[in-house]
């Protein structure tokens, strides 16, 4: 035999059910202490990861700090119709990394030093890019393992 | 005969097969590394590696990689019991936009019984992009864990979590910090900041000095019991020590130390915490104090911009100062 679910009224089990949900959610996100840092507006900050392949958009790329995080991009657009980039990443020593807007095209090039640090600041037109767009950046032959992938920059 | 011949071949077979085997595990007690080494070499004093990443593949569990000149040894992460120790020699870590050391204990064997990592004299700079020093994570499937870092210093970390020294872990473990500086951080100098309540994580903080956090200079969150002896905490923008214990409660005994030109000087920023003050210059800050506090009664508290809550006397009405 089968019982139709009953939709109102609510069992007042439910309702704390509920409530106690909202706490506990509640109470999760302030687990940590969280710092009031302002932000600019027109910056985004994403990882690169050590990871081979990605979609355009980097919707599939981790933002969350691990191991595999080798770099920072920060994206900010500027009120000249363009948008600057600052990359620094840590990776193989004395290397060319090609720097690709992912589905759009190549934007320049970014060489690691003896240690293996690599820092470039470049700009290019806001206008090839749409409201969410990440980047790739790979050595000239790019065997496995050695494809760096943004997380997402969103200004949506 | 055939027999014979049979058993031959299968022997060598299996000493063949054995062969990589053993020398994919050689490993050994001591490494070291090199500012012109090669990490295709076994890092042995004769033949030592570039990096910290290469050699600690080639170092033993509860084995010791050291120096053996100044150099950049590079960012690594650490996955087993070791000590790094490069006293008497200048050893940098260079870490652009990524952390310089990462201790994921979750990573760790179940088999290292001992879970201790050392760290001694290194210089970890991030060149002002880099987003943690030295990270210590894990407590879900590895629970404890020691981490000690000695005569070390932590510079220019304004990326992403942006701290010097971080450690959010939630099983539980120890964390010991002597002779060290931090500054120029985009967010924390020193940081325990669990994301949940997770079990007590143990630390001791002695002669470091943190400057220049853009946010807390030393932070000790949930299920945090901190003793900080010799500190000097300055110029932190807006907290120089604060305690959180927003999920569960967070101890914070401070003495014998220097905090000054802060924003705050000591905050009991969010839930369940104690901040015991003893033998300490509290001077220059915008504001003293932010909620509760207490103090032994021998601190000496001047110059600050404002007093905040004034600390309450630790002992009972007949021995108010709780010396004893």
């Amino acid at each position: 035999m089968r019982y139709a679910m009953p939709i109102f009224p609510l069992p007042y089990s439910s309702i704390w059910l509920g409530a106690a949900m909202l706490v506990g959610t509640t109470i999760a996100t302030t687990a940590q202490y969280i710092p009031h840092t302002p932000v600019d507006p027109n910056q985004r900050q994403a990882v690169l990861v050590n990871q081979d392949v990605s979609d355009c958009s980097g919707r599939d790329v981790s933002s969350v700090n691990s191991p595999a995080v080798r770099g920072t991009i920060w994206a900010t657009r500027l009120f000249d119709g363009n948008t600057s980039l600052k990359i620094a990443m840590t990776a193989n020593r004395n290397t060319v990394y090609k720097i690709t807007i992912k589905c759009v095209g190549p934007i320049g090039d970014l060489k690691t030093d003896e240690e293996g640090v690599g820092n470039l600041s470049l700009v290019f037109p806001t206008k090839i890019v749409g409201a969410e767009y990440s980047f790739e950046l790979a050595p000239e032959v790019a065997p496995a393992g050695s494809r760096y992938q943004s997380a997402q920059i969103s200004f949506k | 005969m055939n027999r014979i011949a049979l058993s031959l071949t299968i022997a060598a077979t299996f000493l063949l097969l054995g062969l990589p085997t053993t020398s994919a595990h050689a490993q050994a007690s001591r490494t070291w590394v090199s500012g012109v080494g090669d990490d295709v070499n076994p890092c042995s004093r004769t033949a030592p590696c570039k990096t910290f990443a290469g050699a600690i593949s080639k170092t033993a569990l509860n084995g010791e990689i050291n120096c053996l000149d100044p150099g950049g040894f590079g960012a690594v992460t650490i996955t087993k019991s070791i000590t790094i120790d490069c006293h008497e020699v200048f050893a940098s870590i260079l870490f652009s936009g990524t952390n310089g050391i990462n201790i994921p204990f979750n990573s760790f064997s179940a088999s290292d019984t001992r879970k201790t990592v050392r760290l001694r004299n290194l210089n970890l700079n991030g060149v002002d992009t880099g987003i943690v020093g030295i990270r210590i994570t894990g407590g879900t499937t590895i629970t404890g864990g020691v981490v000690i870092i000695e005569d070390s210093l932590i510079d220019g970390v304004f990326a992403g979590a942006a701290t010097g020294i971080l450690d959010e872990r939630t099983g539980g473990g120890e964390l010991y910090i002597s002779n060290t500086s931090v500054r120029n951080a985009g967010t924390f100098g020193i940081a325990y900041n669990p994301g949940a309540a997770g079990q007590r994580v143990d630390i001791a903080l002695d002669n470091v000095r943190v400057q220049n956090a853009a946010n807390i200079g030393i932070l000790i969150g949930n299920n945090g019991r901190a003793m900080i002896n010799r500190a000097v905490v300055t110029g932190n923008a807006q907290i120089g020590i604060g305690g959180s214990g927003s999920l569960a409660s967070a101890e914070v005994n401070v003495s014998n130390s220097v905090i000054s030109n802060n924003g705050l000087g000591v905050g009991n920023l969010a839930g369940t915490v104690t901040i015991r003050l003893s033998n300490n210059d509290i001077s220059f800050n915008t504001t003293g104090f932010s909620g509760a506090t207490q103090s032994h009664f021998n601190n000496r508290i001047q110059g600050n911009g404002s007093l905040g809550p004034a600390p309450s006397p630790i002992g009972s009405t007949s021995n108010p100062t709780g010396l004893q």
